[in-house]
């Protein structure tokens, strides 16, 4: 990084953060703190459900995964425009009919309180983990990368999002998450293209394909029909429509987003955007990693992505073992640069190409034993840092402080999204809801707002802190977000659907669900994705159990 | 705005319509790129 790096960095952060602080200095009252007043259009609303989904481990770890192992991630969201339409359809006309603030008030008008403050501490447990996790999965790859203190880097994320989340409120997040899209789309725009022009010298965009293809990485689709694999278009249409259901018709952070919207058809015209993009900029997302992939065939390639293990090797005195297995493995990617520029074609060489491949794969084995014996702790997975590795080692300045811009954009953006929902939710569903005698003016009120929205900041940049301390705690998030999203999605189902069970039989009913989902988690093999489906189900069926052995009492 | 009094003239059955064939149109894109370039 040199000074251009950092201006483009700090400058485009800096920028966004005060505009937004700026520009919505004043709010009056609670309708316009936690709603932005309701006067939001429907690009507004678009990108902000956008960019509240996509946080920075979209931008770091997504290209990786498409390195690794080809684009089959896309059929997770083929789920997504499914369950938009279902949303619509039911459960968005309903909020804006209720005019309520959080998806969990409509729990009581329907059901009772219990099942309201059931679902609404379910979000707050399960988001508020989630947000440690938005500003730490980031921060330990930068800091790795870039040598930043990584407990520097969680606090400076953190208190940038406080910043302007604090003092605009919920339109602040939509008006900063509408540049952070840009700075976001822009940016990886840029590296697709700069892929492209370095990639031309040695074979055209068709070649590229081709060889993308003959290494296995163009498998969009996968129609098996096998549970245990993670993602086919069965349990992308299945369970990734459950999950996308739950997230947008359940989790305040994205309810909030589109309530903030001026009428019921900007709301929907916002979600609609959202249904015909969000496949296609995975695809593209998917497909840069894809173009990474290309680029390392004809350049220089790190058998490691994760430089830090350079260093323990190292200190670890393995320095020459490594050196013999990185050698090996440069004049193999020789070898391969040879065959695939030499006139000949793909299936000629395929033998020989694909010999290569394993080699060098038996040799990067080799060396994660390396970086294993000289630190157990170590993780030897190395996707997150493709992209990322790429940007810093082969991308000319100004577009790499573009890049890091890019990715704590993302950061910062769902980290607002879900510190507004937060503190929407324990606003609305517990302070006031629990206080229903206490009367307080509307600046009063905002104030309130914004200590709950500071708190939920300092108790997000905490856990950030503290996630260091444990083991794969990123993965144990993601999947418990899976293992809950079923169950609260069929309580919202139930509530809109099936009449017929009343709460006490919902309420029994989720917590057997839970249970069933905890079971299935501890002691099978099956995707996380088919929990969403199952813990729905459970819910449904349950309750009308419940129902019916109520009845004939 | 008034979510209440905006007049809205959408014909959303065929919005989500177009939404639906867009993705199965997208789907089908996928799958005949997974037929071509997987051997």
């Amino acid at each position: 990084m040199i000074w251009l790096d950092w201006l483009v960095l700090l400058g485009t952060l800096l920028f966004i953060v005060l505009y937004g602080t700026w520009k919505t200095r004043q709010q009056r009252d609670l309708q316009s703190y936690l709603l932005g007043g309701r006067e939001a259009g429907w690009l507004t609303v678009g990108l902000s459900v956008m960019a509240t989904q996509a946080s920075a481990i979209t931008f770091l770890s997504t290209p990786g995964q498409a390195f690794e192992s080809g684009m089959g991630f896309l059929q997770f969201y083929f789920g997504l425009p499914l369950a938009i339409v279902i949303l619509s359809i039911t459960f968005i006309p309903i909020y804006y009919r209720l005019k309520v603030y959080t998806a969990y008030e409509y729990l009581e008008q329907r059901y009772d309180l219990r099942m309201r403050l059931l679902t609404a501490f379910l979000f707050l447990v399960q988001r508020g983990l989630a947000a440690g996790i938005t500003i730490y999965a980031p921060a330990i790859v930068l800091s790795t990368v870039m040598g930043w203190d990584l407990n520097l880097t969680n606090i400076v994320i953190g208190l940038l999002v406080i910043v302007y989340t604090v003092s605009g409120g919920s339109k602040a997040v939509n008006l900063t998450q509408k540049w952070q899209m840009t700075v976001i789309m822009g940016g990886m725009f840029l590296a697709f293209f700069m892929l492209l022009k370095y990639i031309s010298p040695f074979a055209s965009f068709g070649e590229a394909l081709d060889i993308a293809g003959f290494y296995g990485k163009l498998e969009v689709v996968n129609f098996r029909f096998d549970p245990n694999e993670r993602y086919t278009i069965w349990s992308g249409l299945t369970g990734g429509l459950f999950l996308a259901m739950s997230y947008f018709g359940t989790d305040q952070s994205q309810v909030q987003r589109y309530l903030s919207a001026s009428s019921l058809k900007q709301s929907r015209m916002g979600l609609i955007f959202n249904a015909v993009l969000k496949i296609p900029m995975q695809f593209f997302i998917l497909f840069t990693g894809v173009l990474v992939f290309v680029f390392y065939l004809y350049y220089e390639r790190p058998v490691h992505f994760n430089k830090n293990h350079e260093q323990r090797i190292e200190a670890a005195g393995l320095s020459e073992e490594a050196g013999e297995i990185t050698a090996e493995f440069n004049q193999l990617a020789e070898e391969r640069k040879d065959l695939l520029t030499n006139g000949t074609s793909l299936k000629e060489n395929a033998l020989a190409l694909k010999t290569i491949e394993a080699n060098q794969q038996a040799l990067k084995d080799k060396y994660n034993e390396l970086v294993v014996k000289a630190d157990p702790e170590a993780e030897t997975r190395d996707s997150d840092y493709v992209f990322i590795r790429f940007v810093l080692d082969y991308l000319p300045h100004g577009v790499i402080g573009l890049l890091l811009a890019v990715i704590l954009c993302a950061a910062m953006s769902s980290t607002a999204g879900e510190l507004n929902a937060l503190a929407s939710t324990t606003m609305v569903d517990f302070y006031k809801r629990l206080n229903p005698s206490r009367a307080i003016s509307d600046a009063r009120e905002v104030m309130v707002g914004k200590f709950f929205t500071v708190l939920w900041g300092v108790a997000a940049i905490s856990f950030a802190l503290l996630a260091r301390l444990f083991d794969n705690l990123i993965e144990l998030v993601n999947i418990l977000g899976s293992l809950f999203y079923g169950t609260i999605l069929g309580i919202f189902l139930c509530a809109f659907y099936f009449k017929a069970p009343a709460g006490k039989h919902v309420f029994i009913a989720a917590l057997v669900a839970e249970t069933l989902v905890l079971s299935l988690f501890f002691t099978t093999d099956i995707g996380f994705l088919w929990f969403n489906a199952i813990g729905c189900f459970a819910v449904i069926l349950v309750a009308y159990a419940a129902y019916f052995l109520d009845r004939s009492k | 705005m008034n979510p209440e009094t905006e007049e809205d003239k959408t014909d959303w059955n065929k919005v989500y319509l177009l939404v639906l064939g867009f993705l199965a149109l997208q789907i089908l894109v996928y799958a005949l790129i997974t037929e071509h370039y997987t051997a």
